[in-house]
């Protein structure tokens, strides 16, 4: 049964990418200009040009990028996680002034990092870059209370099955345009006043969506490497 | 403008003092520095985006997988149980002849000398499930054939206590140094006069020597017994690395003189 879902949503996802490409050259548009901000910023209504640019006139680069990341993630998680059943490494202890700082600092940077991805079409930032912050911020966290524990805790909140779903969100974000008669990889969502939060929706759920899916992926990669490494 | 041009003239001169770092822990600093000034580079040339990216991946999650994978390789772990003069602890530093020799050699190779103090009896059970690299800490004794035991640097003898009711036995020859423990539990046990039954080597006999045993009966055994390193078991490599640094550190004096400053 289980093998039969994960079959199920492999295919969807291969025809949703092959459909992307193969409508988006059915239905002719103006290629997206990049080189007009003006234009850019009111398509898209992301005053961060970068963003515009990144998750709106070229979101095809970048959907191809999150599918190359996973790929990237699926692969160490395949030969490290799954290579060996042998016991993980004996731990060493951390020094409890690094304990301690981790413990004051964690938050801060986990907060740091939502503040990137959700303000990234507004300022510097994005999904890539706070996603890697607050995964950073989950690292010292686990030089404080350990990196077991923290698996523990996250995989209780259902962090392997969202791993999975997650590329799934971000192709059907891409295609879902579709279904309203609009070209793939268009604004999902209707823009709203530029410079604001919720100016530009559908970028707002792209960079949430990407956020999530590489804090979760880079977590995976970097629990693969403490295991087989010892301790952090 | 200027701080464009410091920033970038910079860069190279950080990522060659890296590349030339023995210390494998200071090169991968170096990188993380590295990347902290080439972010601050993309900031002054107005690509902020880049530059968020550019700290928190270079400098931050790289930097740690780096520092997680010389973890285990870039440090020479070393298990040892303390013997006064050759390996012990003082004031939280390891001092003594031993922690010289390994000192050193460790620098030879470029990693960390990382000391971890386990029961002498333990010694030989962690090397052979590969958990160290070196064994140290006054072993006098051949270790089990996988082991690799590396050429003497100190001779000694072994010394057996036994409670003074206990009758006299004979001096056997495959005597090994054995007490329950730690060392430094020892003397404890000594000085509480607990009856026990144990073989110390010379440093360690002498170092628990200023202890009343007058109610141990004290037997020196006779075969002669040195002090050496003990490598894992597939560490054959480091066993010939350490002989031939103790060989050159014998040939050129040095060996001597640490034994004259530890062992007045």
């Amino acid at each position: 049964m289980k093998t039969l879902v994960r079959n199920i949503l492999a295919v969807v996802l291969s025809l949703a990418v092959f459909g992307i490409v193969v409508f988006d050259l059915a239905i002719p548009e103006e290629p997206a200009r990049v080189d007009d901000s003006a234009l850019l910023a009111a398509t898209t209504g992301a005053p961060n040009l970068v963003s515009a640019v990144y998750l709106g006139a070229r979101l095809y680069d970048t959907l191809f990028e999150v599918l190359v990341f996973t790929v990237a993630v699926i692969g160490v998680r395949f030969y490290l996680l799954r290579r060996s059943s042998e016991a993980p490494s004996a731990s060493i202890p951390e020094s409890h002034v690094l304990q301690a700082s981790a413990q004051i600092l964690y938050p801060l940077i986990l907060i740091l990092g939502v503040y990137l991805t959700c303000f990234g079409h507004l300022s510097p930032g994005g999904g890539f870059s706070g996603g890697v912050v607050a995964a950073s911020g989950l690292l010292l966290c686990v030089m404080s209370i350990g990196a077991d524990t923290v698996y523990r805790r996250l995989s209780g909140a259902g962090i392997e099955r969202l791993e999975w779903a997650l590329p799934m969100l971000i192709v059907a974000a891409c295609v879902l345009p579709l279904a309203f008669a609009r070209p793939a990889l268009s604004n999902l969502l209707p823009v709203g006043r530029a410079g604001h939060l919720f100016g530009s929706p559908s970028i707002l759920l792209l960079n949430v969506l990407i956020g999530l899916k590489v804090l979760i992926g880079s977590w995976m990669v970097l629990y693969a490497f403490i295991r087989h490494r010892g301790e952090i | 403008m200027i701080a464009r041009a410091v920033l970038l003239a910079l860069l190279p001169v950080i990522a060659g003092v890296s590349l030339f770092q023995r210390r494998r822990l200071s090169a991968v600093i170096g990188m993380g520095l590295f990347s902290l000034v080439l972010a601050a580079t993309y900031l002054l040339h107005s690509a902020p985006d880049v530059a968020v990216t550019e700290a928190a991946i270079g400098a931050a999650l790289v930097t740690v997988i780096y520092v997680l994978a010389i973890r285990r390789t870039g440090r020479l772990l070393v298990v040892a149980d303390e013997v006064p003069g050759l390996l012990a602890l003082e004031g939280g530093e390891f001092v003594g002849i031993e922690v010289d020799i390994l000192d050193g050699f460790a620098r030879r190779l470029g990693l960390d000398l990382s000391i971890q103090i386990v029961p002498h009896a333990d010694v030989e059970t962690i090397l052979l499930h590969g958990e160290a690299d070196l064994g140290a800490g006054g072993l006098s004794c051949d270790p089990p054939a996988t082991l690799h035991r590396t050429r003497d640097h100190l001779p000694t003898a072994l010394v057996r206590l036994r409670p003074r009711a206990d009758a006299p036995e004979a001096d056997a020859r495959d005597a090994r140094c054995a007490y329950p423990g730690y060392f430094s539990d020892l003397t404890e046990v000594l000085r509480r006069r607990d009856p026990v039954s144990i073989t110390l080597d010379m440093a360690r006999f002498l170092a628990i020597s200023r202890i009343d045993l007058s109610d141990c009966n004290v037997d020196r055994l006779s075969a002669p017994r040195t002090y050496a390193f003990v490598a894992g078991p597939r560490r054959r490599d480091l066993r010939d690395q350490l002989n031939a640094y103790l060989d050159e550190l014998e040939g050129n004096g040095t060996l001597d003189d640490m034994i004259r400053r530890h062992l007045p």
